[in-house]
């Protein structure tokens, strides 16, 4: 079979301390918190009142009226996190063979604001569903996500959403990677989205897996995540296609890993069984051994249970080297998007590759004994990069892990 | 393409039955409409026709063991696995035990909609975290996962009414690269308040309480649900592990058409008609190698006039079966279950009819009292949603 | 609401529980610990504490969460919260 290589060619990010790839970039450099009250809805009398909110985003700049209002929030977000990776990317759909373009996205609750809002109205005319809007149900399923994509960039080839809940952004990206370097594709914008949702923020509250005010990956003191919104979005395309058109290649796509803990929903296994599994196959699939790997970009939520497996299940893959890779989590900075968030960690890594530099763990103050790696606490780092690996751990012990590379020629 | 993937193996939880033997014989008797309207916190103003699975009881199939919290999706897959595969599931070593790929429409709606209902109600103090962790989509899917310790893939697809054939092709691909050899995919939904008002809203339910694809009177569809799931994997697999080979996927495509017509179905075709013929060019086939097409099409005039369109370009002398006025339009899961039909016909040697004839909205040379198969081995399946997603699979048969 | 009352709430909900999970009925003592000796997990004792706040009306604070791990215990847990109601 025809393989080809699958890099990356431009960048999409909409979250809490910045949209677009640079002003992202430049807030997670100086370690920006973007964790701050939720002005989303009321979380009076809720264990926590904080979450990453992407504020004063206006989806004008990337959609016409017609498509905003057409949209949900994850939509919105998805749709503009995609446009803006085509625009660096420098492409021009009407120029491409549309059914070779496709889109492959991720998302843990969907358009969960458009449940809510219609649960809300069913319950006001007396649980009666007589007065909703008839275009409201049409934006509900997550697959709407990725048909408003699709349309709103004009690709007409394979376009699938994933949705894999907290594991799902890098899901989608495997998806991608495997259908650029089968053929079926030439390029496919991937990623992932999910808006700040009170379902969410209700669920994490009840398991007691919030934290109060900030989100500290792997400290010591660490109480929780916090929940969050945003999108992410790559451009990613066959090696031939983008150097036949000239393109500006940023990072390339080496592989990715899926396995299951088979244990519990909520809880993952203890042993990292399946965290493990993800790990190695990433690298399989990459064909690269663990002393190659030079940065490791964490699911790292902060909660108790996710960071201390985390920290096992690279132990248990880099065994000795363990302790001298770089680990860190941007969701000390920006919170846990959920279906977003591998996506948006993705596009951290891509970034880190291209321009030498690490970002932060921030919140980070007092070491655990049982996470005793090199987190990157609370500054940048100047390093160079020519494989990073990232992590994405999700309910239902669906385990991910994406590797991506400094593009060498 | 590579070495041929291969379907060994059918299960389903569906108001047909549970096997290729019992949808088989279901098929050639008239499809039996029931009726809901109340669910654990809303009703519908009416009572809405629809197609459920009957006397289900989970219970009888998975044990009491674990079945306290979880939703009706989840027991339908649940179930549609216990009874299929089992035993499979069981002698598999650690390694090699089947992943799952499962697509579905709306997901855990009833699960996230319930949610958010009991803390509208009772509080939002008040939920209960357990219902909790089956608000996320792919919860159904996981939690087959957990039950049958299969590590090698857990994923889930939600293209609207395509996610079964989506499901299939993640499948197909994670195979082909050799992520895996032997994975069960197929598609899964569940009647719901939630799907049901949405659907009503949004004008797809047919008023009239009757699914009749391609019909002149066409106004509608009537909710269905269920699960069908089919063990794939490639010919090395099932060579090794004995198993029998009943067809194999020559072909699958899947596409997306962004121009929305009526209720969100392009008029022209042109995603229905690319996917069909990227099928078959995967499969390396012309279309008149193609013995009959299960189609798509549900009564929604909309759809049943783009698919209708786009078949009399390509296929226009080739048998049409419309296996949704049986199962009726089950959502995520009607690719998988049209596509379970195609096979029973074709292990049966025939292309099972509709029963009466109605008039026809276009010249579509559907089937309305059954008739042999061809000599021709291939069949296509074919899955249009109103959002664009359009995808086509062309059956092998093997038996 | 006396303390027994209180208790057989706690008992058939744990029982419910241990029902689902397939774990023998002889386990559930008043004294037996939910999760060593019993074998519940972190989401069930999540659940007693959801359910009791609930049918009680009561707010349990987080920091009792680890004297939720007994059925006397909870029993002793939820009647503290309920007398501060009174």
């Amino acid at each position: 079979m025809k393989k080809d290589r699958v890099v990356v060619t431009g960048l999409g990010v909409v979250s809490p301390i910045g949209t677009g790839a640079d002003a992202f970039w430049n807030a997670a450099c100086k370690g920006v918190n973007g964790i701050a009250p939720i002005t989303a809805f009321d979380t009076a009398g809720f264990r926590t009142s904080v979450g990453g909110e992407v504020k004063g985003f206006s989806p004008e700049a990337y959609l016409s009226p017609d498509q905003i209002s057409s949209m949900g929030r994850s939509s919105q977000l998805a749709a503009s996190a995609a446009k803006m990776a085509l625009a660096q990317a420098g492409i021009d759909i009407t120029q491409q063979d549309p059914y070779r373009v496709g889109v492959s996205l991720g998302t843990t609750m969907g358009e969960p604001q458009i449940l809510e809002q219609g649960i809300e109205m069913i319950y006001r005319a007396r649980n009666s569903a007589s007065g909703l809007p008839a275009d409201l149900p049409a934006k509900y399923p997550c697959g709407v996500i990725s048909a408003n994509v699709a349309r709103s960039i004009g690709a007409c080839g394979p376009v699938i959403m994933i949705p894999t809940a907290c594991a799902a952004g890098n899901y989608a990206i495997g998806y991608a990677f495997d259908l650029i370097s089968t053929g079926d594709a030439d390029l496919v914008v991937a990623g992932g989205s999910d808006p700040i949702s009170k379902i969410a923020f209700t669920g994490f509250n009840r398991l007691l897996a919030t934290a109060k005010e900030l989100c500290r990956p792997f400290d010591k003191n660490r109480d929780g995540m916090c929940v969050g919104e945003g999108a992410g979005a790559l451009a990613l395309e066959s090696l031939t296609h983008a150097t036949n058109r000239g393109a500006t290649i940023l990072a390339e796509v080496l592989g990715y890993g899926l396995g299951c803990d088979a244990f519990k929903m909520t809880i993952p296994d203890p042993s990292g069984s399946g965290g493990i599994l993800a790990l190695q196959r990433a690298l399989d699939n990459a064909h690269l051994s663990p002393d190659q790997v030079d940065y490791i970009s964490a699911h790292g939520t902060g909660t108790e249970e996710n960071d201390k497996t985390e920290t096992l299940i690279i132990k248990a893959v880099f065994g000795q080297k363990a302790r001298s890779i770089p680990v860190s989590s941007i969701k000390s900075m920006i919170g846990h998007t959920m279906g977003a968030a591998s996506a948006i960690e993705a596009v951290a890594c891509v970034l880190m590759i291209d321009r030498g530099v690490i970002l932060p763990t921030i919140n980070y103050t007092e070491p655990d004994p049982e996470c005793d790696l090199d987190y990157v606490p609370n500054s940048a780092r100047n390093a160079a990069i020519s494989v990073a690996v990232s992590n994405a751990y999700a309910f239902g012990g669906n385990n991910s892990t994406l590797v991506l590379g400094k593009f060498g020629g | 393409m590579d070495q041929p993937i291969v379907i060994t193996h059918v299960s389903a939880v569906s108001c047909l039955g549970t096997n290729l033997g019992e949808i088989a014989s279901s098929l050639l008797t008239p499809p039996r409409i029931g009726a809901v309207q109340n669910f654990e916190f809303h009703s519908l103003p009416a009572s809405q026709p629809c197609f459920p699975v009957r006397d289900f009881d989970p219970e009888a199939i998975l044990g009491k063991k674990g079945l306290r919290t979880k939703d009706r999706a989840t027991k339908l897959l649940l179930s549609a696995l216990e009874l299929g595969f089992k035993s499979q599931f069981e002698s598999a070593s650690d390694e090699s035990r089947p992943g799952l790929s499962i697509g579905t429409a709306f997901g855990s709606v009833s699960s996230i909609g319930d949610f958010l209902s009991d803390a509208i109600v009772n509080g939002s103090h008040n939920v209960n975290p357990q219902a909790f962790a089956n608000t996320v989509i792919n919860s159904p899917t996981s939690n087959a996962n957990i039950r049958y310790a299969s590590r090698i893939l857990s994923s889930t697809v939600s293209t609207s009414f395509n996610a079964g054939l989506d499901a299939l092709a993640y499948a197909v691909m994670f195979l082909r690269q050799g992520h895996a050899r032997c994975l069960i995919a197929g598609g899964l939904e569940e009647i719901s308040y939630y799907a049901c008002t949405g659907l009503a809203a949004t004008g797809l339910l047919s008023p009239f309480g009757s699914l009749l694809p391609f019909s002149r009177e066409a106004a509608g569809t009537l909710p269905g649900e269920g699960c069908a799931v089919f063990c794939v994997e490639t010919e090395a697999s099932a060579q090794e592990r004995g198993a029998t080979v009943i067809a194999e996927i020559a072909g699958i495509a899947s596409c997306f058409d962004p121009k929305r017509g009526p209720l969100g179905y392009d008029p022209d075709g042109h995603g229905a008609r690319h996917a069909m013929k990227q099928a078959c060019v995967n499969a390396g086939i012309p279309p008149e190698e193609i013995g009959f097409v299960a189609a798509s099409a549900n009564g929604v005039a909309a759809a049943d006039d783009m698919e209708a369109l786009a078949l009399s370009d390509l296929f226009p002398k080739i048998p049409i079966a419309a296996y949704k006025s049986k199962t009726g339009e089950c959502m995520g899961a009607s690719p998988c279950l049209s596509m379970a039909c195609a096979l029973a016909d074709m292990k049966a040697g025939r292309i099972s009819g509709l029963g009466s004839a109605y008039p026809l909205r276009r010249d579509v040379n559907l089937v309305f009292e059954s008739i042999p198969v061809a000599s021709k081995q291939y069949a296509l399946v074919n899955a249009f949603s109103c959002d664009g997603y359009c995808g086509s699979i062309v059956l092998k048969n093997r038996t | 609401m006396n303390s027994a009352d209180v208790r057989a709430a706690i008992r058939e909900l744990i029982t419910e529980i241990a029902e689902d999970m397939e774990i023998d009925e002889t386990k559930i003592t008043d004294d037996a610990h939910f999760i060593t000796d019993m074998g519940l997990d972190s989401m069930a004792l999540l659940e007693v504490l959801a359910t009791m706040e609930k049918k009680f009306g009561i707010a349990i604070p987080e920091t009792e969460f680890p004297n939720i791990v007994t059925i006397n215990k909870c029993t002793a847990t939820v009647e503290k919260y309920l007398s501060q109601k009174k």
